[in-house]
């Protein structure tokens, strides 16, 4: 664990996030330190997929803010927040379907040219899809095209990486190799997770976050997490 | 300026928003529904004018027309949702491709049966009325109490009837109606039926005082499909509002200069407040029926 | 499967096609032109003006899915300006002048239209809508601003496109010169146009369509990117609008309309969105059948769109070319199959 004199890449002060009446985020503040992998879990209508769209930029916080990495990006617009290095892996895979896989990563680079060229025979090679490089996006198999799209976020090298259920819809084999892709790639990118796979985050087995109900319920390493009692009560006790 | 100088420009914008929000209300309501654009809508006012225009011409009455009217767009209605709009609920742009050729069909159906010249049509109340010491024309005031009565009985309908919670539960979630054991598709028919309905309704009060042709419904088609994005899409007061701003500014513009630039002065405005309020001026989310 | 489906997303074969068919367009024009009396020289020549206009739309509706169902108000501009300048001014080159004028009014309505709607993220039928709604007011203004436009009767004795440059002078006045000229800017676009939608930035505006939120959140501005296409594609298609003006020596409010709207998205749509040169052979073919159709009785024209459009949406979604392609996709399987099921 990082000690608490370095800056964090990313912080969220305080954030809330209300709906009309519905508060989805009540009051969240995290850090993400450089190099840091992170998971947020929670049960469905914790509040992880509105915390992450603030976190990414496509929806407004009510009240609180974001620092990345000092600047305040909370009131950004989205493609702003983009370049100065946040990436964004969708829960439901949005590569572009028309267009080959060489040319979805290749949209995704922030260098063109033959820079450009080497850095998506990486990425392919990464996510081992370099024999499907000329094949519309569309035929891909679904777990394929969950692994597209964590090439497109990883294509512009990244600050922060934020993965959004990156195994659903999954086979467990598909899962299993995700998450060795995940550590691979992870090294040096400061990455946040959301799941709601248990097994996948054991995987990962890294710092987690547990909302409920909005709120923060939780915060250490998985092994704490999985063993602490109100947790297990609140979720895990579900499984 | 008195009231008595204010009069005729309030009562002409209250004609032209009675009318516009008649007109706009199905058009809204069934976009809020099922995303569905109806691009023969306007077709639904012509026919309303038509229909008003063959009766008087066979001897009979203005308010027969005002009640056969509704009957025959309601029936205009179920026939192009049945044989179109009902197979292209997904696809927005296949509706509005159909739903045209569908409008220039029509439009120019009537123009080979009828003729190319305007129709002539008379309105059953002539002369003027006092209003607070200015003199306006009664029909006029009767389009706006008339129109009136109608909308109210459709907000009481939305709000007190089963039917009108139908409809508000599929605007609101149409995955839950149908999980609520509503038929959507049903439920989508009828308020299709209704708000051509309404359409053919304002046809025959517009009928006195327009140029009555085939090609008379694109006009009402543009305007109100502007009343129903800019007012925002899916609920009465939405629809409400709509008919204020465009009916209100072209009234008021029309005063200072020229109707066309009147018109398209409205149009820049309701551009500029789309940049600030993209779901209109009342946003679905928080609307009370 | 996999193999033999390899760079069918760049779709090489395809996008090759244009400046292969282009060329042989070039060429069938020219042949013709030498063969062609007057009265066809006039007829190829506007075919190939409106195969401009049609280009314009297939640029954005092909290439961003955003489809503007009020394209003729751009046209109308181009015509309008060129129409309205070039009978009130006599200053040399004028008629170029005035071009070049309606150019830039119709790229900057399309940037205010665009920049407040499109940043505002007006979209899919929403967009549509607005745009059917700036054609009515538009097309009412022609009629209504009699000053000006001439009303219902339009303008006439419109000055023909000339350049003067001390003793040299070049005036397009023969509809021979005309179709040339016609021919070279449509060529010049078809190719630039191709090369544009070849290239990245051509995947991106693809992209786009198929995906905004994704292409914003690799830090694409994506709005900005949309207002510039729609406001490449009003110019050019005011470019066409000055060149029929000046070309035909008149302009009439039905050159600004929904009915010019609606044809050119059915020369688009038989020609075969996004393929550039589908829609100008589209412009030409539908124009032709238009002419025959209203030598017969001028009230069937309508009628027959209005049916296309339904029979399009019903039984040919992919529009004509698509259909094409569709049966001889078929019939190649079939052949493959051994031709056991009978096509």
């Amino acid at each position: 664990m990082p000690d608490s004199n370095t800056v964090p890449l990313l912080s969220v002060e305080s954030v809330s996030k209300r709906f009309g009446g519905l508060t989805a985020v009540d009051d969240v503040s995290l850090k993400a330190y450089a190099g840091q992998m992170q998971c947020i879990i929670g049960a469905n209508g914790a509040g992880k997929s509105t915390l992450f769209n603030m976190l990414c930029g496509s929806l407004k916080p009510t009240e609180g803010t974001i620092l990345f990495q000092g600047t305040d990006i909370t009131r950004l617009p989205l493609h702003k927040i983009a370049r100065l290095g946040i990436s964004r892996k969708f829960q439901v895979p949005s590569v572009f379907d028309e267009l080959t896989v060489e040319d979805n990563l290749d949209l995704a680079s922030k260098v063109h040219g033959s820079a450009a060229e080497r850095r998506v025979n990486e990425v392919l090679d990464t996510i081992q899809l370099t024999g499907q490089r000329f094949i519309k996006a569309s035929n891909l198999a679904h777990g394929q095209k969950q692994w597209l799209e964590i090439g497109i976020a990883l294509m512009p090298e990244p600050e922060l990486l934020l993965l959004d259920e990156p195994t659903a819809g999954m086979t467990r084999d598909e899962t299993r190799k995700t998450a060795e892709l995940l550590k691979e790639v992870q090294e040096g990118i400061t990455t946040i997770v959301i799941e709601h796979d248990m097994s996948f985050v054991r995987r990962l087995n890294c710092h987690t976050i547990v909302l409920h109900h909005g709120k923060l319920l939780r915060e250490g390493e998985f092994g704490e997490i999985e063993q602490d009692q109100v947790v297990r009560e609140v979720y895990l006790g579900k499984q | 300026m008195t009231i008595t100088s204010l009069v005729p420009s309030v009562m002409n914008a209250l004609t032209l928003i009675s009318v516009l929000m008649l007109v706009a209300m199905g058009l809204g309501i069934i976009f809020g529904m099922m995303r569905v654009i109806n691009l023969a809508h306007g077709e639904f006012v012509t026919i309303g004018a038509f229909t008003l225009s063959v009766l008087q011409e066979l001897g009979g009455s203005y308010w027969l027309a005002l009640m056969v009217a509704p009957i025959i767009g309601a029936l205009a209605g179920l026939l192009v949702e049945r044989l179109i709009v009902q197979h292209l609920y997904t696809r927005w742009l296949a509706t509005i491709l159909a739903t045209w050729g569908l409008s220039l069909i029509i439009a120019q159906i009537l123009q080979i049966i009828f003729g190319a010249g305007p129709q002539s049509v008379s309105a059953p109340i002539s002369g003027t009325m006092d209003i607070l010491g200015a003199s306006y024309p009664a029909y006029r005031v009767f389009i706006v109490l008339f129109s009136a009565a109608v909308l109210g009985l459709v907000l009481l309908m939305f709000s007190r009837s089963n039917f009108g919670l139908d409809i508000r539960t599929v605007i609101q979630d149409r995955d839950m109606a149908e999980a609520l054991g509503i038929d959507t598709k049903r439920v989508f028919s009828k308020a299709f039926m209704l708000g051509a309905a309404l359409a053919a309704l304002a046809g025959v009060l517009v009928g006195p005082l327009a140029v009555v042709i085939a090609q008379m419904g694109v006009n009402y088609l543009a305007k109100s499909f502007f009343v129903v994005i800019v007012g925002g899409a899916g609920s009465f007061w939405g629809i409400g509002a709509g008919s204020a701003f465009v009916g209100g500014l072209e009234t008021v513009f029309t005063y200072q200069m020229p109707v066309t630039l009147a018109q398209a002065l409205v149009l820049a405005l309701g551009i500029i407040v789309l940049r600030f309020r993209p779901q209109g001026i009342v946003p679905h989310a928080n609307i009370k029926w | 499967m996999k193999i033999l489906s390899a760079r069918q997303g760049r779709n090489p074969i395809r996008e090759l096609s244009t400046p292969a068919t282009a060329i042989v367009l070039g060429i069938v024009v020219f042949v013709i032109s030498l063969y062609a009396d007057y009265y066809w020289m006039m007829i190829l020549r506007d075919a190939l003006v409106f195969g401009i206009f049609a280009l314009s739309l297939d640029y954005l509706w092909g290439r961003t899915g955003l489809l503007s169902f009020g394209h003729a108000t751009f046209f109308g501009i181009g015509a309008y300006a060129v129409a309205i300048l070039s009978t009130n001014f006599d200053i040399a080159n004028i008629t170029l002048l005035a071009l070049l004028a309606g150019i830039l009014a119709s790229g900057l309505v399309a940037l205010l239209f665009g920049y407040f709607l499109l940043f505002a993220g007006v979209r899919g039928p929403y967009f549509t809508i607005m745009t059917l709604a700036l054609t009515v007011i538009a097309s009412h203004i022609a009629v209504a601003w009699v000053d000006v436009t001439g009303g219902d009767s339009g303008i006439t004795g419109v000055q023909p496109l000339s350049l003067t440059l001390g003793d040299f002078e070049f005036v397009i006045f023969a509809p021979q010169t005309g179709l040339y000229v016609a021919l070279a800017l449509l060529l010049i676009l078809l190719l630039v146009i191709w090369k544009v939608a070849t290239s990245r930035y051509g995947r991106l505006l693809k992209a786009l369509e198929v995906n905004e939120l994704r292409a914003r959140t690799l830090g694409y501005n994506t709005p900005l990117h949309l207002v510039g296409t729609f406001t490449i594609s009003a110019m050019i298609a005011a470019l066409a609008g000055g060149l029929y003006a000046s070309f035909a020596g008149y302009v009439a409010p039905d050159l600004i309309g929904l009915l010019l709207s609606t044809k050119v998205i059915v020369w688009v749509a038989v020609g075969g969105r996004g393929t550039l040169i589908g829609p100008v052979l589209g412009a030409v073919f539908v124009m032709q059948i238009e002419r025959e159709l209203s030598s017969i009785n001028t009230s069937l024209w309508p009628l027959f769109i209005g049916l296309f459009f339904i029979a399009m949406v019903f039984l040919f979604p992919n529009g004509l070319v698509g259909l094409v392609q569709d049966l001889s996709g078929k019939m190649s399987k079939n052949q493959k199959k051994g031709g056991t099921e009978s096509a």
